[in-house]
């Protein structure tokens, strides 16, 4: 018995995934360099 | 933008990790390939545990010591454990739907996760919206330790409730119920994404100090 094509399943969850740990250190970085960026 | 070693190391870690499961981790017979999605659900959701179990640890000890770099900890930790619990609810559906014919039931562990989520949106919300920072550290850190209770009965829903959700493969008293291949690859995305946690939590410590040293600078009480 062949395993079901359901791979764009899984492509799918793992773009999510990076996209979300990507998306949150960018803006990470946006929020610490506004910081610094901020009046003295 | 500069990268720190442990950054590098996370970061290859993970690559590493998706590259194995992609390319190196043979497709289950009966789920397809859309059993993959384990290699960064379950990850995720070990990750999101261990970052409210500290929430709950640093919360703990704030109240006790009443140390500012414990609250820091505390708020950097259930910030990052939202994020990787974002990261269990959205990879969770798109494995469901596939396997069980439904992005999403009503079931235990599914409903207690969101709960579970929605109790560190409030916990986020609060620190926002108070002012003083010893009432915001005590308020939170409550609210934290109760957030972190949730915890063990969404492991152990599985057992307790009749579910849809498969019970552990791995984080059980017997042996895995996989093949050593697939264990390994597990095991691997278990390490990398607590690399990449620890990574995240750092970077997210170093905001919560200069956002309260900016916040001090321009003689402001509430968040930057």
């Amino acid at each position: 018995m062949n395993p079901p094509d359901n791979a764009g399943w899984y492509h799918a969850a793992y773009i999510v995934a990076a996209l979300m740990y990507v998306g949150y250190i960018v803006s990470l970085r946006w929020r610490r360099q506004w910081l610094q960026n901020s009046p003295k | 933008m500069k990268l720190s070693k442990l950054a590098i190391v996370a970061i290859a870690a993970v690559v590493a990790v998706y590259v194995r499961a992609i390319y190196f981790t043979p497709i289950e017979a009966l789920q397809g390939a859309a059993q993959k999605i384990l290699y960064v659900h379950a990850p995720a959701a070990w990750v999101a545990f261990l970052a409210f179990g500290l929430v709950a640890v640093t919360s703990g000890l704030y109240l006790w010591l009443r140390d500012p770099k414990l609250d820091y900890i505390a708020e950097s930790s259930a910030e990052v454990g939202l994020l990787f619990t974002t990261v269990v609810l959205l990879t969770g559906p798109l494995w469901a739907k596939p396997i069980w014919g439904a992005y999403w039931t009503w079931d235990a562990r599914l409903t207690f996760t969101l709960i579970l989520w929605f109790v560190y949106v409030g916990y986020l919300v609060l620190r926002g919206a108070i002012d003083d920072r010893d009432m915001r550290a005590r308020y939170s850190a409550v609210l934290g330790i109760l957030g972190a209770a949730l915890v063990p009965f969404i492991h152990l829903s599985v057992y307790m409730f009749r579910t849809l959700h498969p019970q552990p493969v791995l984080i059980k008293p017997s042996a895995p119920s996989m093949p050593p291949v697939m264990v390994t690859t597990l095991v691997s995305a278990f390490g990398a994404f607590t690399l990449l946690y620890v990574w995240l939590l750092r970077e997210r410590y170093a905001y919560a100090i200069e956002r309260d040293a900016a916040r001090q600078r321009l003689g402001m009480e509430g968040e930057v």
